[in-house]
Order: C-alpha cells, then sequence, then structure tokens
C-alpha cells in the first residue's frame, strides 16, 4: 500500500501529462476550441429552462440558477462514471506495452474531469454576480469540501466500472441507461420537497443526494450546508473510494491478457 | 540475488487463454455461461536465466515463442503463472515507440507526454529535452503538431524519447528498424553508448548481425524453453541454421504438395480422354502445317497447342516448341538416390530427364541450365557443346541423366530449364522454370554473388 503511494508520487507527470492531454486534445481540432467546454453546459440548461418554465412549469424561483448549480456537479459526476467506465479500455495500447501504475488512469480522468467543472464554476459566478442574485461568502467556504467529497465519491466509482468493463464491455452501455435514471432520482430539476417524506429514506440512500442538497444550500439557498448532510456525504464518499482501490487493485492484474 | 545481478528469472511459466469465441457482450456471456470455449496454449514453460549489471542480451526466436512475452514480465506488464522474477533497479522498457501520442499536440508536449508516461518526472523531462530534440534533428518542426508528420519524423521523435529514458535496466522489444539508413545507425550507436555506461539491456531482435554487434549473450527460445543460451555468433549460427532448414523443409513440402496436385489434375485430364486426344490429334496436323511453311528456328506458340506438362514439372513453367518431341519426365536427385530439391553447396545433384518423340529423330540435342528465383541466366549447357554422342528419339520414352557433380552455386533459390532441339537448334520442345531446387546457406560467413570460385589470398 505504502509502496504503490511512492510509486504513484513517482508517477505524478504521468498523471499531469494525461490531464493535460484530455483537456487540451479533447477540442484541439475543433474551431471554437476549448469554448465547449462552456457552451455544452449553457445550452443544456437553455433547453432545460424553456422546458421546465414554460411546457412543464416547476414553480421554482429562478429555476435557471437553480438548475445550473444542480447540473454542473451531476455532469462530472456522469461523465467520469460514463464515459470513465472505458477510461482503462481505452489506454489498450498503453497497458499493453508499458508498465505503470495502472490506477492512474481512472484518477487521471477523473481529476481532468474535476477541474472541467471548476472550470465551469468561473461561468457560476459570473451568473451569480451578473444576475445580481449574490453569494453568501461564508457559506462558499464550504463549497471546497462538498466538490471534494464528489471527487472522492465519483473516483472511487469510476475505478469499480472501469476495472470491471475490462472484462464486460457492455457495463459502459449500461450505464448510460442507469445514469440517465440515476439523474431523475437526484433532486436536480426538481426540489427534494416534492418527494414524499415516507420514501425520502430510500431516495437518501442515493449518494448523490446530499452532495447535489448541499450544492443547492450553499449557492442557490444561500446558507451553511446542513452538517449532517454533509458528514454523511463524505462518509459515503469515503467508503466507496476504499472500496474503489480494492476492486481496482485486485483486477488489474489480468487488466493485459483480458484486453 | 547478489549485488551484481541485475535480472533473475527463475522458472517462470505463463499459459494464454485463447478464447475460440470471446464473447464480450451480455447476451454471448449469458448463453454461454459456464461453457465458454477456450484453449490454454503455453507461452512459457520453465525459462530460467540470469544477467549481470552492464551485460547485454539478447533473445532470439521464431514469431510466438515467447521472447515477447518474457520481455512483457521483466517489465511488470504480465505476471507469471509461475516461477519469480527479479529485476534491480530501475526498468525502461521499450516496447512501444510513441505511447500516449496525441495527433493534435506538438512535438514538444508529446515529448513531454510520452517522458512521463516512460515514468519521467518533470525535472528529468526538463534536463533531456534538448538532447531529446537534437537527437530527433527535428528542431524546425518541433513546435507543429504531430499529425503533420510523416511517418519516419514520428517514429524518430518517438524513438529519441525512448533511447534518451535512462535507467538501470532497458527492454527492448525489435524497434530498431526506425527511420532511414543513417538514423538508424545513430540509434544503434547510441544503444552502444548506453552500454558502456553499464546499463543493462535485454534485447529481442530479428536481425542477427544488430545482436553480434551488442549483445555479450544470446537466448534461443524456442516453445516456451530455452533451446540454446551462449554467444551470439554461436548461438545465432544454429537458430539460423535451423530456421533455414525450417524454411526449406517448408518449400519442399510445397513442392510435393505442387506436384501431387499435378498428378491428380493430370489423372482427371485423362479420365476425360476423349476431350485430350483430339487437341493432340489437331496439333499434329498443324505441326505438319507449320514445319512446311515456316522452317524457322523460333515457333509462333499461337499456332499449336501446348501439351499438358508432365507431372513431375513445375505448373509454373513455360513451354516452346514443335513438339515433335517432347519432354516426358524431370527428376532430381541427391547422392543417396533420393528425390531432393534442397542441396547444399559442393553436392552432387543427378538430373534424370525421360522424352519421346512423335517420330523418330536422329541427332537431336538436349540442354540443361539453371536460372536464378530472380531471373539470371547461372549456366547452361547441351549434348552438342559437351561434344556427347549423338542422341536418338524414338517413339518410346527414353531416358538421359545429367550430374553436377559437384555444386558451387550459392544459397538461393533455382530454376532447371530443359532444351530440345535438333542439330541446328530448332526448338522441338523449351521448359523454362521445369523444375525449382534450393541451395542451403551453410557458410554464415558470407560469399556473395552467383558462384563459388575457387580463390586465395597471397600476404
Amino acid at each position: 500500500m505504502f509502496k504503490s503511494v511512492i510509486e504513484l508520487v513517482h508517477y505524478r507527470e504521468m498523471m499531469v501529462s494525461l490531464i493535460r492531454r484530455e483537456l487540451r486534445g479533447k477540442y484541439k481540432a475543433s474551431v471554437l476550441g476549448f469554448l465547449w467546454t462552456f457552451l455544452n453546459p449553457l445550452f443544456q440548461i437553455f433547453i432545460y429552462t424553456i422546458v421546465f418554465s414554460f411546457i412543464l412549469q416547476s414553480g421554482i424561483e429562478h429555476f435557471s440558477i437553480f438548475l445550473f448549480i444542480g447540473l454542473i456537479p451531476w455532469n462530472f459526476f456522469s461523465v467520469s462514471i460514463s464515459s470513465g467506465a472505458s477510461c482503462v479500455v481505452n489506454q489498450e495500447n498503453l497497458i499493453k506495452k508499458i508498465y505503470f501504475p495502472r490506477i492512474i488512469l481512472p484518477i487521471s480522468y477523473v481529476t481532468s474531469m474535476f477541474i472541467n467543472m471548476l472550470l465551469t464554476f468561473i461561468v457560476i459566478f459570473a451568473v451569480l454576480f451578473l444576475s445580481d442574485y449574490g453569494i453568501n461568502v461564508i457559506a462558499v467556504c464550504f463549497l471546497p469540501a462538498v466538490m471534494i467529497i464528489e471527487y472522492l465519491l465519483a473516483l472511487g466509482i469510476c475505478m469499480i466500472v472501469s476495472a470491471i468493463t475490462v472484462y464486460f464491455r457492455d457495463l459502459e452501455y449500461i450505464l448510460g441507461i442507469i445514469n440517465m435514471a440515476w439523474m431523475y432520482l437526484t433532486p436536480i430539476l426538481y426540489t427534494i420537497d416534492r418527494i414524499p417524506e415516507n420514501v425520502r429514506v430510500f431516495f437518501n440512500l442515493n449518494p448523490m443526494v446530499p452532495i447535489i442538497l448541499a450544492y443547492q444550500q450553499i449557492l442557490y439557498y444561500k446558507e451553511l450546508p446542513d452538517m449532517g448532510t454533509l458528514l454523511h456525504a463524505g462518509t459515503i464518499g469515503i467508503v466507496i473510494l476504499i472500496i474503489g482501490i480494492f476492486v481496482f487493485n485486485r483486477m488489474q492484474k489480468k487488466f493485459v491478457e483480458e484486453l | 540475488m547478489t549485488d551484481d545481478d541485475a535480472v533473475i528469472v527463475r522458472n517462470i511459466t505463463k499459459n494464454f487463454r485463447v478464447y475460440s469465441d470471446k464473447g464480450w457482450t451480455l447476451k454471448e456471456r449469458l448463453v454461454t455461461a459456464g461453457r465458454r470455449k477456450y484453449q490454454t496454449r503455453n507461452i512459457l514453460n520453465g525459462i530460467s536465466f540470469q544477467v549481470k549489471k552492464g551485460e547485454a542480451v539478447g533473445l532470439i526466436g521464431k514469431n510466438g515463442c515467447g521472447k515477447s512475452t518474457t520481455l512483457k514480465m521483466l517489465a511488470k506488464i504480465m505476471c507469471p503463472d509461475s516461477g519469480e522474477v527479479y529485476v534491480q533497479g530501475k526498468v525502461s522498457s521499450l516496447l512501444e515507440l510513441g505511447a500516449g501520442f496525441h495527433p493534435d499536440m506538438s512535438g514538444r508536449e508529446n515529448i513531454y507526454l510520452n517522458a512521463s508516461i516512460l515514468g519521467l518526472t518533470k525535472k528529468e523531462i526538463e534536463k533531456k529535452i534538448d538532447n531529446i530534440i537534437a537527437f530527433s534533428e527535428l528542431e524546425e518542426f518541433i513546435e507543429d503538431p504531430v499529425r503533420t508528420y510523416s511517418s519516419g519524423m514520428y517514429m524518430r521523435l518517438a524513438f529519441s524519447v525512448a533511447i534518451n529514458v535512462n535507467a538501470d535496466v532497458l527492454l527492448i522489444d525489435e524497434i530498431l528498424g526506425v527511420g532511414d539508413v543513417s538514423f538508424q545507425k545513430k540509434c544503434f550507436e547510441r544503444l552502444q553508448e548506453i552500454k558502456t555506461y553499464g546499463t543493462t539491456i535485454i534485447i529481442v531482435s530479428h536481425s542477427l548481425e544488430q545482436l553480434e554487434a551488442i549483445c555479450n549473450r544470446c537466448i534461443w527460445i524456442c516453445d516456451g524453453k530455452i533451446k540454446e543460451e551462449g554467444l551470439p555468433v554461436i548461438v545465432n549460427a544454429h537458430y539460423y541454421k535451423e530456421m533455414e532448414d525450417q524454411r526449406l523443409q517448408k518449400c519442399k513440402k510445397n513442392l510435393i504438395a505442387e506436384t501431387q496436385c499435378n498428378i491428380s489434375t493430370d489423372e482427371r485430364e485423362n479420365s476425360n480422354s476423349q476431350t485430350i486426344a483430339i487437341p493432340d490429334e489437331s496439333a499434329g496436323s498443324i505441326e505438319v502445317y507449320a514445319e512446311d511453311t515456316k522452317p524457322e528456328f523460333s515457333q509462333n506458340k499461337f499456332d499449336i497447342e501446348v501439351p499438358v506438362l508432365p507431372p513431375s514439372i513445375n505448373k509454373s513453367a513455360t513451354r516452346v516448341g514443335t513438339y515433335e518431341c517432347e519432354f516426358t519426365g524431370l527428376y532430381m536427385k541427391n547422392k543417396n538416390g533420393n528425390e531432393d530439391v534442397i542441396f547444399s553447396i559442393g553436392d552432387c545433384i543427378e538430373i534424370i530427364i525421360s522424352f519421346k518423340g512423335n517420330k523418330v529423330i536422329r541427332g537431336a540435342n538436349i540442354s540443361v541450365s539453371i536460372t536464378r528465383a530472380d531471373g539470371v541466366y547461372c549456366y547452361g549447357t547441351n549434348t552438342r557443346f559437351d561434344k556427347c554422342k549423338d542422341i536418338e528419339i524414338t517413339l518410346e520414352e527414353n531416358e538421359i541423366k545429367f550430374y553436377f557433380d559437384n555444386i558451387k552455386l550459392l544459397s538461393g533459390t533455382y530454376f532447371i530449364n530443359l532444351g530440345l532441339y535438333d542439330s541446328l537448334y530448332k526448338e522441338y520442345d523449351v521448359i523454362w522454370r521445369a523444375k525449382k531446387f534450393y541451395i542451403k546457406d551453410t557458410n554464415l560467413n558470407g560469399e556473395c554473388g552467383v558462384f563459388q570460385m575457387e580463390h586465395h589470398w597471397i600476404y
């Protein structure tokens, strides 16, 4: 365990390079380039706002801001597991030919998506200021903690699914469907009040619920996050990450033969 | 493991599962659950060797014998099923060039990317980047995206990164044949330089010359086991000899198969004897006509039906002539009197030629000649040159034997050509490339040309 941490430290430059390649290489050939990182969610929000403000009225005040705050973290999470599932399979050539700690692959993929999310948060803050919606500075101090918890959770799940995908390629497609359902089971397009009290216990089993709620508390309701929620989310995040590392390490031994 | 050992491999084995029909998808998994067919292929079957620090070792063997698998185990890419692998020091494996290159990023960015994947830290890369760029000779293009590079430039950049990664143990898998000749030479010199620094090198290559130049030792792996180990010159020579033998055996098998195929089609054609008889007769009638009107040497082959080639003659042979008389068989035998198509320099080759005529012809002349596979005419003679007594062709099949008592051809693929002429060299039947044969490569020291010539040196 200790040895593999040292090895990871030694390979930090590889992680940095892969993250850079992921972020910069992705849009390199397109005309608008990196701008797409921002344009994509903006259009997504535009569409949802139209649908849920005019067609299916949600009755939420400042709906686009509410949506924005929930959707950006969700997008990070969702891409980390759906596209993240193939992050090992896609690097088949590297794995077959070069030795490096395999766990770098999910780490660098999720990290690059995380950085992507951080950059999109610049847009969120710009919108909050420009629309005179304003922020609660003290509450925002808790934002990094929420982000880190979400990162750990996404990383843990990505490790599990990317390792399983090597042996079972269907998972990638199955996850696409799961993701779709998962999004509607998370209070992004609606407030948690819509969920009847008696099923809310089950609802809270979804690890993304406390995380999205915390984002909304901090930025939409401009209040301090509920510490119970935060603790709940943090525990789930760490437990899943530990399981992820364990599963990935167990499964990586046969990667070369299975790819 | 003592201090001066760099690599110890102890009795490693490895099996691969080869799925006859690998089911990746859910449906296939469910349908075939529990009865997925696979064969276990034994790749390595107990290999042990040691490499001292600073030593250069070459791994040789035919494709699929397990060389690359061994290298992958040393590089920790794969784990052996049983046995142990110890490697002391930092390992750098050059099994893949340009790992992780992104086509839209510049040459410089890709150097960072590739080098970091090979395990270098940022500081190390910065220290080396100038050397790497200089080595690749791509200074002018280094800021361009690599997708604009030619494939040679791409490989040069990739190789420059790979060869500049310093390590205690360097594993190389067939990547020395990169770029143009001068770049290859440069890479090779660089490798020798690395060796002088005391880096342990383990190299897989099919270029025996390169191995001999750089390695202290060669290990010949055959069917997952070590067949021979020792000085490169000796091991390589044995390896080369066996590979050559195997190749020639395969050629021989193909030839035999071809001949048998000839015979079987021949039989088939004979069974339809009606159809074959007609062209024969018509050939005869045209022959008369041809003889009357144009008694020249050369024959217009469009006028004459070419008789079916005898089964003992190569199918790809070409034939011209008037066919008043024709060859009916050709056999090559070795000194033991067995039919053979593989000979060594200095061997005696017996060539048995049979022929018959449609009429009795006196004073015929038979020629035997050799051309190399690339068309070089090597040697030719005939009974007239050799002042043999005249040959009489009758309606019955006759046989003549010809001997190359001491064949001096150098190794290669050759063909026997046959000719049957009258005293004025009118072509009755000339068969080009009638029979294929091989001369084995027995002298590794390498004479070159067509023939071995008697010679000596004086100082």
